[in-house]
């Protein structure tokens, strides 16, 4: 590790200019030589630009907005630059927050289970409950502009209690598949006692974990019917789609840590997409992926879930964005029967389960085992702060031979100066 | 501001003085772009781009001023909306007064480069927060790492030089793996 440190500081001053025109030489003479040097340089190169392109867009940002210059609407294409103050997620479709450093009984969760890229070709489409629904007339214009705008509906303001309070006691069980276990190892297999003990674990540590969109779910409609455009890309394509959005919502109310990891494409006539033709329209995926997350990302701040003492906490929230070509396009939580009704879950087979687990980093053993039922790996840790979450990754892979496993660390505490705070988490995977 | 007074600003890092003086040739450039079939947000996004393209380039040790510092932007956004018509299958004539007729290389844009920036642009969503801040302390603001050790509370310089690497690498499996998934 210490000549890789070396080499990306060399590299950094070869890039900075800081170096002399000799060392440039020798360094040139040896990237000639180096393929793995040259295309070393010239990914932290890019790199770099792109860090710097994206704190100078927040800088025009922050101008455009100061001189009014710009309507607040609608980042278009340059998102990908713009919304970058997000915080970090380890794996595209894993995120492991936390609420730590409370009593023994406080379980603050939260790991969304890994979900990527979901192709199943039987898949049926979902048959969505139309009261759960927020659907909505589409105009399509023209077709010149780069997304289809929608308009406006009626206001429905008395109907505002009802909706919210149908959101509220809908979908407690998001976080079925996973839960936290705070210094102590639970193996919550398939076997029936021991689910029960899992769902014990999830009432006692407060299962009110539903943020809400203040005004409530009209109040959302109303937002996203003026904000969810169609793509233009899938919209000439005949593409519709669904996305599962995830993000955490914190105690004030932010909305954070988006990511949207879960997708099915469906052709005009709702047919999901083949594999390959999945693979060849990766642009309306990433469109529809783009612009489901933009909804929320402008959002303004919703209302945060409270723990069984009224304190607002933090919670992680799912919710589906459906593009409907004939102007249906809609929002809707996880629906009560996850099992079926979800088009972006995985099929219940397909998982044994997933499990969080949080661990006093001076707890840690020099071997630790992960435990369950299909997963044998055992692997000494000698020195946990040498670690780096690759070889976290590693581990897991390791163990995805003998049936998957999934490490994930989050680093921001790994690397905190309070290093009593390691937390890692693992789930698995049959298969 | 004079040009020269623009390029030195940027050139200091007193970017926010020049980024408003060049936004006076927003509205403009919008109505230009918006007489050829954009809108108000492709407008302001293709001229935001032209803004950063313009900055990188005037901190390039080479760049040399050649016409007026906004004529050269008129020309970034002709092209970059000319590149952006193209993509949408359109290629009308674009009469736009005073400007340059620049090519992708003048303005510095490689569109494969673009692409690989929009994977990274992804991957620095998926490193951590503290990873973001020091990359953009020490690669945008150019602060040392002792300073970047001590606003954001490492013990000591080589831990926050050990955390960088940690983020670099981390970052460019990220970006390689990502890669990977869509070649």
């Amino acid at each position: 590790m210490r000549s890789e440190l070396e080499q990306i500081e060399l590299i950094d001053q070869y890039l900075s200019g800081k170096m002399s025109a000799e060392q440039v030489e020798a360094f040139e003479a040896q990237m000639a030589q180096d393929p793995a040097l040259k295309s070393m340089v010239k990914d932290q190169q890019l790199l770099i630009q792109t860090v710097s392109r994206q704190a100078l867009m927040a800088e025009i940002n922050a101008v455009a907005s100061l001189g009014g210059a710009a309507t607040a609407t609608g980042w278009g294409l340059t998102q990908w630059l713009i919304t970058v103050i997000s915080v970090a997620t380890l794996s595209v479709g894993a995120l492991l927050i936390y609420n730590y450093s409370t009593s023994e009984e406080d379980q603050i969760l939260i790991e969304e289970s890994q979900e990527e890229l979901v192709l199943n070709e039987e898949e049926v489409l979902p048959l969505i409950d139309s009261a759960e629904l927020i659907s909505f007339q589409m105009d399509t214009e023209e077709g010149d502009e780069e997304v289809v705008e929608v308009n406006d509906g009626p206001d429905k303001q008395d109907e505002q209690l009802k909706v919210k309070l149908q959101l509220e006691t809908n979908d407690q069980n998001t976080q079925n598949n996973n839960l936290l276990v705070k210094n102590d190892v639970v193996v919550n297999d398939q076997l029936e006692t021991k689910q029960t003990s899992a769902k014990k674990l999830i009432k006692k540590s407060d299962a009110n974990l539903k943020a809400t969109y203040p005004g409530g779910r009209l109040a959302l409609e109303k937002f996203v019917k003026k904000e969810l455009k169609y793509p233009r890309t899938p919209y000439d394509k005949g593409i519709q789609g669904t996305v599962k959005v995830t993000f955490i919502v914190t105690a004030d109310g932010k909305i954070t840590e988006l990511s949207s990891n879960c997708f099915i494409l469906k052709d005009r006539e709702g047919r999901p997409l083949s594999t390959s033709k999945m693979m060849a329209n990766k642009k309306s995926q990433n469109f529809f992926e783009e612009n489901a997350e933009r909804i929320f990302r402008i959002s303004q701040p919703w209302e945060p879930a409270t723990d069984s003492e009224g304190n607002p906490v933090l919670t992680l929230q799912t919710w589906y964005v459906n593009y409907d070509i004939n102007g249906k396009s809609s929002v809707y939580p996880p629906l009560e029967d996850e099992g079926t009704d979800n088009p972006c879950k995985l099929e219940a087979k397909d998982w044994e389960k997933v499990e969080v687990r949080i661990m006093n980093v001076k707890d840690l053993p020099k071997n630790f085992v992960l435990k369950g039922e299909n997963i044998i790996e055992a692997r000494s840790i000698k020195d946990v702060e040498d670690l780096s979450t690759d070889q976290y990754r590693e581990i897991c892979q390791d163990a995805a031979k003998n049936h998957c496993c999934v490490v994930y660390l989050d680093v921001n505490h790994f690397w905190s100066k309070d290093e009593s705070q390691l937390y890692y988490n693992y789930g698995y995977i049959k298969n | 501001m004079t040009d020269q007074e623009i390029i030195s600003a940027i050139r200091k890092g007193k970017r926010e003085k020049a980024i408003k003086e060049l936004y006076k040739e927003y509205p403009k450039i919008k109505a230009n772009i918006l007489s050829s079939g954009g809108d108000d947000e492709i407008a302001r996004e293709i001229f935001h781009d032209s803004l950063i393209l313009l900055i990188e380039k005037v901190n390039k040790s080479d760049f040399e001023l050649t016409a007026k510092l906004s004529t050269f932007l008129y020309g970034i956004n002709r092209f970059l909306w000319k590149n952006e018509l193209r993509k949408r299958r359109r290629n009308p004539e674009l009469e736009w007064k005073d400007t340059l007729i620049l090519s992708a290389d003048d303005v510095g844009y490689n569109e494969e480069k673009e692409e690989q920036m929009k994977v990274l642009a992804k991957v620095l969503n998926q490193v951590t927060d503290k990873c973001k801040k020091i990359f953009e302390m020490f690669y945008f603001k150019k602060e040392s790492m002792t300073d970047i050790a001590q606003k954001l509370g490492f013990t000591s310089v080589n831990s926050a030089k050990t955390q960088k690497y940690k983020c670099m690498e981390r970052a460019i499996k990220l970006a390689k793996e990502s890669n990977h998934h869509t070649t």
